[in-house]
């Protein structure tokens, strides 16, 4: 029997800077053969560990498409996250997964698409907008609105420009400075500058959990059904794989069950929105 | 065919089964019990009521070593010591039958599963509830998943098998042939009742009310009812290095989901930051959340969490209140 704690070694091939606190790592198995067979789907999740300091759920956010290597967009917040930001090329990690369920994609296809990101949950989405803009003419309407703190907090704005000439992509900052030209507020008042047809559409939100509450009320009151907006919910995650119980709530384990859910099945999900 | 064990019997039949695995069974620790491998049977007691922490500590043990690192090499301790419990009661047998549905689930946790498929159950059947225990409440009186179980018919123990392990571990001289069914069936003796019935469902209406908030004030938020029960799981993961920083352990320990930073993420948002929360969080895995997913209650009735709990909180007393008895 596989143990199933067992990491992988994995090679860091590149490290790039989006923010001051938030880096993309590029990385790929040792073994070929691992890599090779690492399918994930977006909105799943790795472990991913440097020994001596533990591990972390962090969500695959390159798309599938990309075969031989695989990104992860990480904030430095902690001991994990923090001895990962003083890696560089070459390093070795270990990594686990993928974990979790994903977003819906099949199930979507020829629905108008909303994407509605808060920060970091930028993160998770990407995976997914790449895999959609691969596969675009399968889709409606795509629609991405992105919000951060400040514009130095904005991740991926390369990709942000890329993405607006294949799609609508409005962006906005909590608090702008001098040189920020851009709208300003948080990312739901966006939901005002757009025309969203709710009927044959999903909506996908992402973010810290003050944003994906608010966001949800304000994407209902659009007119979408609760079965089409989708999300993902944070918690404290110490296996990532239905065994230490912290990421429990209600009959659900985030890391197998989720970390997306619908917002039918949150509802029915006590503490899930707090 | 039957069999039986005269209680004289007993110490021998440990001295033989010591020399191929290693015997956990109950001892006397000054006025209580424990559960302790065995370097002299002798000391073995089995008609005692309760131990103080149940026979995960043997299976899921804390700290327990995941994997140790040294620069890039990494191992996995191995440990394929047989483990025989012996005089394990009913309620702490379905005890591990209940974890088992946990670590055999999806994935499957590999420590726990080695130890246990290398482990025999010799069960006991209880003759002396204490004055915290409620088994019978909650059906774990009746034992199940045993490889041999011993009731105590007198001078013998009446001896039933529940597997291959436990038929090839009786196959020796200390225990006798008999032609007829000498077990005398166990009476009911658990002092303490509890009504679990649809208890569930009416959890579910429970979720806003006002005795979570009372009972957090008066949670001290210890954990102790997590560490000695039974079924409780829950771990935490630390890497342990030495001064090198190169070489060291990944280890695993228990946790509580009613301390305080269980639910706590970087950046410092806690998910469960009021005691009443974390209170609630215990009785709703327990008694809904597990129930839901596996159909049966995530307690057993062995009472520990009662005996424990430094300001008194009595799970009976709490479920009874809920449901307004
Ligand atoms: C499904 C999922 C996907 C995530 N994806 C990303 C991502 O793409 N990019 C990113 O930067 N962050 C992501 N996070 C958050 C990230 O896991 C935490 O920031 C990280 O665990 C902090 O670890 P640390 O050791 O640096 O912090 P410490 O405060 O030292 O945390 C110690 C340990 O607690 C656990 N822990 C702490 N905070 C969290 C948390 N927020 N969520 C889960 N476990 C936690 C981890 O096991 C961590 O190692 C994700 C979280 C989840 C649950
Ligand atoms: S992270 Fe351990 S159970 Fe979900």
């Amino acid at each position: 029997m596989e143990n199933s704690y067992i990491p992988n070694s994995a090679v860091i091939n590149e490290v790039r800077n989006l923010t001051y606190d938030t880096k993309l790592f590029k990385l790929q198995f040792k073994d070929k053969n691992i890599q090779k067979n690492f399918d994930y789907k977006p909105g799943q999740f790795v472990e991913i560990g440097v020994f001596g300091y533990g591990e972390a759920p962090i969500s695959i956010t390159s798309s599938p498409s990309t075969k031989d290597y695989f990104e992860l967009c990480i904030k430095n917040m902690g001991n994990v996250t923090n001895k990962l930001h003083q890696m560089k090329k070459n390093d070795m990690v270990y990594v686990r997964g993928p974990y979790g369920n994903s977003f819906p994609f099949d199930e979507v296809k020829n629905k108008d698409i909303l994407f509605v990101a808060g920060g970091i949950g930028l993160a998770p989405l990407r995976s997914l907008i790449n895999e959609m803009l691969a596969h675009r003419n399968e889709f409606g309407k795509i629609q991405a609105l992105y919000g951060a703190r400040t514009p130095e907090d904005m991740i991926f704005t390369d990709e942000l420009e890329e993405w607006s000439k294949r799609i609508k992509v409005l962006t906005t900052v909590d608090k702008g400075d001098f040189r920020w030209k851009g709208n300003v507020g948080v990312v739901g008042t966006l939901l005002t500058n757009i025309k969203a047809e709710t009927e044959n559409a999903v909506a996908f939100v992402c973010g810290p959990p003050i944003m994906i509450k608010f966001v949800i009320q304000d994407i209902v009151k659009l007119g979408f059904r609760d079965e089409n907006i989708i999300t993902t919910l944070e918690r404290k995650m110490q296996c990532g794989i239905g065994k230490c119980g912290h990421c429990n709530i209600g009959g659900k384990y985030v890391c197998t069950d989720g970390p997306v859910f619908t917002y039918k099945q949150i509802k029915e999900l006590p503490e899930a929105l707090q | 065919m039957f069999r039986k064990i005269k209680k004289e019997n007993i110490v021998k039949i440990v001295e033989k089964l010591m020399k191929d695995y290693d015997v956990v069974a109950p001892v006397r620790n000054e006025k209580r019990f424990v559960f302790e491998k065995i370097k002299n049977p002798e000391k073995i007691v089995l008609d005692y009521d309760s131990t103080i922490l149940p026979p995960k500590k043997f299976l899921l043990p804390s700290p327990e070593i995941m994997i140790r690192f040294d620069n890039d090499k990494i191992t996995i301790p191995e440990n394929n010591k047989k483990t025989i419990f012996f005089g394990i009661h009913p309620c702490d047998m379905n005890a591990i039958n209940l974890l088992d549905k946990v670590e055999y689930d999806e994935y499957k946790d590999d420590y726990y599963i080695k130890k246990r498929e290398n482990s025999v159950f010799v069960c006991v059947d209880c003759t002396k509830a204490n004055e915290y225990c409620f088994c019978e409440s909650m059906g774990s009186d009746k034992p199940e998943g045993y490889d041999v179980l011993l009731t105590d018919i007198g001078d013998y123990y009446f001896v039933e098998t529940g597997s291959r392990k436990g038929e090839e571990l009786v196959e020796n001289g200390f225990f006798e042939n008999v032609d007829k069914n000498e077990k005398i069936e166990r009476k009911k003796n658990c002092k303490r009742k509890m009504n679990i019935e649809n208890f569930d469902k009416i959890l579910k209406q429970k979720f806003d009310d006002k005795i979570w908030e009372q009972l957090g004030d008066k949670c001290l938020g210890c954990g102790s009812c997590s560490f000695v029960c039974p079924t409780c799981y829950c771990y935490s993961v630390k890497d342990i290095v030495d001064l090198s920083l190169k070489k060291g352990e990944r280890r695993r320990v228990w946790d509580s989901c009613l301390l305080v930073d269980f639910a706590k993420v970087a950046g410092g948002h806690n998910f469960r930051e009021k005691r009443s929360a974390r209170v609630k969080q215990r009785m709703y895995h327990k008694e809904l959340y597990f129930f839901e997913k596996y159909n049966y209650s995530a307690c057993v009735g062995c009472g520990r969490c009662i005996r424990e709990c430094p300001v008194g909180i009595d799970v009976t007393d709490v479920i009874s209140k809920i449901r307004g008895d």
